[in-house]
């Protein structure tokens, strides 16, 4: 369960990022955060992982406000959240199967079960074939599956995607929503930010809404 | 984890060459420098312990003069060793150093021999006050005081040692300021990775340690070639010894090459070798990877 109780957050430089944010997912929900570029959907996001701290307000996850996280703490919450960046992250001096068994590595899992689990997962985003290339001998497509795959490979209990559908073509945009879909199917809760309104629309899923860091709809449908 | 550390050796060969290179070269040179402090320490004991001021007594002098002599000396120096010789004792020892010469031991009997006493300082600086305290006696004719030439080596071994110390302390601080560069831009290069390994949950210690590790390594493969380049040297430093300096030559290494000590040589090598490593990848990554 995450919550978020009125959740401020400020940039040193003065820009408001978020303001008056609360909401709460479930477990095993599938939520879309919507609104325009720079509405603040990728600054919730990484308050989700810690990347930063909200200048005021509460986040919890699991009942652990996130603000009072010590070192330790913010490795264990970062291993059961998996994240899909906007510009993915992928790593170019390792190949796909390196990018995915990084995940795993840190987790401090052995070789063969590594070697099991990412083959698992490969075969799931569709990409075995591909497990001996690096991210710049692959399209837009698979290297946004790449990331999926990167993100899911631990069974993470959250995922969240930012963007994840935002420098595909058409034609991978739909597999790769199936493949979210598939994923929070299996338990996991999953968090999307986008802006991408025939996805939104065609999920019918929840929807919350946000504008120039604040939230103006949370409700399930539509984008609009 | 090694997997990880010879991947990023793997990645930036000419950097883990620098990095050992120089940590070799400081190595070797803290090495024999070591080794050359100690002969030095040696030498010095040995000039120390032998007699350094002699007063050669008149023919009057008589034993309560001399008794006198080393009480006046004793209530003012620290004295190391103070030992009279008579004019027999002093023929017996003009005999033994002259024994393979005939001609010479028969023309000397024990009267023309003046009886003498010979004192050393535990500090070398204070035979000067001996030196004068025995010009000041009555009963002493001479003095004998090779004050020059004991200062001159006293200050050569004492310079030699100085800037031996700031040469290696130099070496030391310079492979450490290497390490601490190399290591910053090893974490730059890898910045991308690391961000990712930090955002997929891996712990600060995760990312820290194959850098350290990192740097023991260099920094054995450093002290295990110093070792052997050091032990080749002090080899032929001794089939060879600046053989025209005999007493350089008898002192050339301060311990005996056994099996034991050339193993306690090489494992005190790899262990500062290890620390160094561990010292400078330390300061790099804690300088440079933070919580």
């Amino acid at each position: 369960m995450i919550k978020l109780f009125d959740v401020l957050k400020r940039f040193p430089d003065g820009t408001t990022a978020l303001a008056d944010v609360t909401f709460e997912v479930a477990d095993g929900e599938f939520l879309f955060l919507v609104g325009p570029s720079g509405a603040g959907k990728t600054t919730l996001l990484k308050l989700l992982i810690r990347d930063f701290l909200p200048t005021s307000g509460e986040i919890n996850i699991d009942g652990q406000n996130l603000s009072t996280f010590k070192a330790k703490e913010i490795v264990t919450l970062r291993r059961k959240i998996g994240f899909i960046f906007q510009d993915l992250k992928l790593l170019p001096t390792r190949n796909v199967f390196e990018n995915i068994a990084l995940a795993l590595e840190v987790m401090g899992g052995k070789q063969a079960q590594i070697k099991e689990e990412v083959i698992s997962t490969l075969k799931m985003v569709d990409l075995l074939d591909f497990s001996e290339n690096f991210p710049a001998q692959l399209s837009g497509g698979e290297l946004q599956r790449v990331a999926i795959a990167r993100s899911i490979v631990g069974n993470p209990q959250y995922l969240l995607a930012d963007e994840p559908t935002g420098n595909v073509d058409p034609a991978n945009v739909w597999s790769i929503i199936k493949l979210l879909n598939k994923i929070n199917s299996r338990g996991t809760t999953v968090i999307v930010a986008t802006h991408d309104t025939e996805v939104v629309d065609s999920l019918k899923k929840r929807v919350i809404r946000l504008s120039a860091g604040r939230i103006v709809s949370d409700k399930k449908g539509k984008y609009n | 984890m090694f997997n990880t550390v010879f991947k990023n050796i793997r990645r930036s060969p000419y950097q883990s060459l620098i990095a050992v290179s120089i940590m070799l070269i400081a190595f070797f040179v803290a090495t024999v420098y070591f080794l050359s402090t100690l002969t030095d320490h040696r030498l010095l004991g040995e000039l120390e312990s032998r007699p350094q001021a002699i007063a050669f007594f008149k023919d009057e002098a008589k034993i309560e003069d001399v008794d006198t002599l080393k009480k006046t000396i004793s209530e003012k120096i620290t004295v190391k060793e103070m030992k009279y010789l008579d004019k027999s004792m002093a023929l017996a020892r003009y005999r033994d150093q002259n024994k393979n010469d005939p001609l010479l031991l028969e023309l000397v009997t024990a009267n023309i021999l003046p009886s003498s006493l010979e004192v050393s300082t535990i500090n070398a600086a204070d035979l000067e006050n001996v030196e004068k305290i025995m010009r000041q006696s009555p009963v002493v004719d001479d003095v004998a005081f090779p004050k020059t030439e004991t200062k001159n080596l006293v200050d050569w071994v004492k310079s030699i040692r100085t800037s031996g110390t700031i040469l290696v302390s130099f070496l030391l601080i310079e492979c450490l300021l290497v390490l601490f560069v190399i290591f910053a831009l090893k974490i730059a290069l890898r910045k991308d990775e690391i961000e990712v390994m930090r955002l997929v949950g891996a712990s600060v210690w995760q990312i820290r340690t194959p850098f350290i590790l990192e740097g023991m390594l260099y920094g054995l493969l450093a002290g295990l070639f110093a070792w052997g380049v050091s032990y080749i040297f002090v080899v032929i430093y001794k089939i060879n010894p600046l053989g025209q300096i005999p007493a350089l030559a008898e002192f050339a290494l301060p311990f005996p090459i056994t099996p034991a000590s050339v193993l306690l040589w090489g494992v005190t090598e790899i262990v500062a070798g290890l620390l160094l490593g561990f010292a400078g990848s330390f300061v790099s990554v804690w300088r440079y990877l933070k919580d």
